[in-house]
């Protein structure tokens, strides 16, 4: 550990380092990678997107939406609002998975179940204070009718498969 | 092995002839003076703190009113928002740690850096990686997770940039002249280790994923950021403080338990992003488990920066900034602990609340990089601070603005959640549709405070910026602080 004058080896402060890291890789990554509650055997409902609809997502990643919407419904009170809890299943071939970190606006998991009517969203998204004044959210004018229509179409595929 | 002997000298000749002729006539690329490449990081640190104070005010004032500049996509929130954080992350925090690894590990080795032309030229290409990342957030080129927005050939440059500077590091430390490799290199070399590491196993294996295993990829990259931020900004104070205030630092020892644990801990606190999210339990137990044990780490390095600043702070400028900031980073730890658990993320998770845990973070991470400038431009230039007031002023708007802005973000988060949560119980419509218009005028108070925590954070930046220019344009002449000097009891050693 020390050399004869007690101080620390440049290959220990190196080993350390490193050694914790191969160990947070592989207890906090591999094994739950490898455990089978996120496998193919997880439960939960993957989405089915249209050509138009995988362009819409597209655009919403490109546009950041994921800065202010989450897409995950958590085991919480306060989340029961916005559908049935969030699973690992759900989220099979999104990649991204968009779960955002904080909420500046809704959670967007089942807003396809809230609001199925393209033309609405894309009103929406064109002015979001016209249609709820006050709104925070900005404006997505400058994005092309056929662009807002694709992140329409998108966004009601969002929809958690609960028959309402 | 007089063979070798003349082998060397041949080489050497070759170099002396053919090669440095040539280096030398780029000396602006290719500097040798001492603390070229430690002058390079921290004035391109200086030049994005501007750039990116600008890109943070309109994102705030686009909380506040939306209708600001909203008619062009590149200045739209969601794309400014992830430059901004980027910018913050790697043009100020990285560039500047990257400056502080140059200046300190050669003074506390007493070696002189192995390279000053490598260092400049690794500089001159994590400037450029920032330029392009950036640019490609503004036109909307982004992988679309929170923390590893840049698209992959950034991430190539960027991991590349991240090996040549240990290289650098390593060169020098393995030729140094002190025997001891104390507490400043320490914390230095093993951040230089973390960052590569933690940053490229999350960034190349993303794709490789989908969903809920994405995200364990993308906490660990958040987490390998904060903690070596974390070490860069514990190893500048034990290197200005003990100089600053001539105390010793206050104990090695603790200090060296201190960065163990970090390191041993603190990586795992990227599991915690997302507690009763879709992830599994055990998972987030491990997380949880981890963020109380951060609080060890936490007290030891507060204790100790604390106790080596003793009775110093009116000696150095640096050294309020540096108690300053590891108290927020102490007292963030908690904050992030106190969020963590079930109960308490059940309210706060997935609200304002983890904007605010960023925002002391980052704002403890840019105080400390604030201060080692303060610290070592003056040192490195042989110019002596042109307005020391000035700096005082600093600190206390720069804390001052960070606090408020931190407080009312997390108060921010607690109303939300319980809004979110008071309107389930109830059956309020608070969650969806017109009901959220509630929770957004809730935080509207907030959001202004953090505005104007935004203006204090600027004018601390106008003041430092201006400071250094002034500084430099007509800053009394001093003697350079020289790389090896001879021996300072007070910068070296301590109690063991």
């Amino acid at each position: 550990m020390r050399n004869e004058r007690g101080a620390l080896h440049v290959a220990v402060v190196a080993g350390v380092t490193v050694a914790a890291m191969a160990m947070v890789v592989l207890l906090g990554i591999v094994m739950p990678l490898t455990d089978p509650a996120v496998g193919s055997e997880a439960a939960g409902a993957p989405l089915a997107y249209t050509e138009q609809q995988v362009d819409g997502r597209k655009i919403t990643i490109r546009e950041g939406c994921f800065t202010c919407h989450t897409r995950t419904v958590r085991d919480a009170v306060g989340d029961e609002p916005y559908g049935p809890m969030s699973l690992p299943g759900d989220y099979f071939n999104e990649a991204p998975g968009l779960m955002g970190l904080d909420r500046v606006g809704p959670d967007l998991t089942c807003i396809g179940d809230r609001q199925g009517d393209v033309d609405a969203l894309v009103k929406h998204l064109r002015n979001p204070g016209s249609v709820r004044a006050g709104s925070t959210m900005p404006s997505y004018a400058y994005l092309s009718s056929s662009e807002l229509r694709a992140v329409a179409t998108y966004l009601t595929a969002l929809t958690c498969g609960e028959a309402e | 092995m007089k063979k070798r002997e003349q082998m060397k000298a041949r080489v050497d000749a070759l170099r002396e002839q053919l090669l440095e002729p040539l280096l030398s006539r780029f000396p602006r690329i290719l500097p040798t003076a001492p603390d070229s490449a430690a002058r390079y990081a921290l004035f391109s640190a200086l030049m994005w703190f501007a750039i990116w104070i600008l890109i943070a005010a309109t994102t705030a004032i686009k909380l506040v009113f939306p209708e600001f500049i909203d008619q062009f996509g590149f200045m739209s929130y969601g794309r400014m928002r992830q430059a901004e954080t980027n910018v913050l992350n790697w043009g100020v925090l990285f560039m500047g740690a990257v400056g502080a690894a140059f200046a300190i590990v050669p003074r506390v080795c007493q070696v002189r850096l192995w390279s000053e032309r490598i260092g400049a030229q690794i500089v001159i290409g994590l400037n450029q990686v920032v330029l392009a990342g950036t640019v490609l957030v503004f036109l909307g080129r982004t992988q679309g997770i929170s923390g590893m927005e840049w698209p992959w050939p950034v991430d190539i440059a960027l991991v590349a940039i991240m090996v040549g500077v240990l290289q650098v590091l390593m060169a020098t430390v393995m030729r140094r002249g002190e025997e001891r490799l104390n507490a400043p290199a320490r914390h230095l070399i093993a951040a230089f280790h973390v960052l590569p590491i933690t940053y490229a196993v999350a960034n190349f294996s993303t794709p490789f994923f989908y969903g809920v295993k994405q995200t364990y990829f993308s906490g660990l990259a958040a987490a390998g950021f904060l903690l070596a931020m974390s070490l860069v900004g514990v190893g500048s104070s034990l290197f200005v403080l003990p100089r600053a205030t001539g105390n010793p630092i206050f104990s090695d020892r603790l200090s060296t338990f201190g960065w163990g644990l970090m390191l041993f801990i603190l990586p795992w606190l990227g599991l915690t992003q997302r507690i009763l999210g879709p992830a599994q339990d055990w998972v987030e137990t491990l997380g949880i488990t981890f963020a109380i044990a951060a609080l060890i780490p936490a007290s030891f390095v507060v204790t100790n920066v604390i106790a080596t600043a003793r009775g110093g702070g009116g000696k150095d400028p640096a050294v309020k900034f540096m108690v300053g900031a590891t108290v927020i980073w102490g007292l963030a730890l908690a904050q992030l602990l106190a969020g963590s658990f079930r109960h308490t993320a059940a309210i706060v998770g997935a609200t304002w609340w983890n904007e605010s845990i960023r925002t002391a973070f980052l704002g403890a991470f840019g105080l400390w990089l604030v201060g080692l400038m303060y610290h070592l431009i003056p040192r490195i230039r042989g110019r002596a601070l042109r307005a020391p007031a000035m700096v005082n002023l600093h600190f206390w708007i720069g804390t001052v603005g960070v606090v408020i802005a931190w407080l009312s973000l997390a108060l921010a988060g607690v109303v939300q959640g319980y809004l979110l949560r008071v309107g389930a119980e109830t059956g309020g419509e608070v969650a969806v549709g017109e009901g959220w218009l509630r929770i957004s005028a809730a935080v509207q108070p907030m959001l202004v405070g953090r505005l104007a925590a935004g203006v204090f954070v600027f004018t601390g930046i106008v003041l430092l910026l201006y400071n250094v220019q002034r500084t430099l344009a007509e800053g009394s002449e001093i003697e350079p602080e020289p790389v090896v000097a001879p021996r300072e009891p007070a910068a070296v050693g301590g109690r063991t």
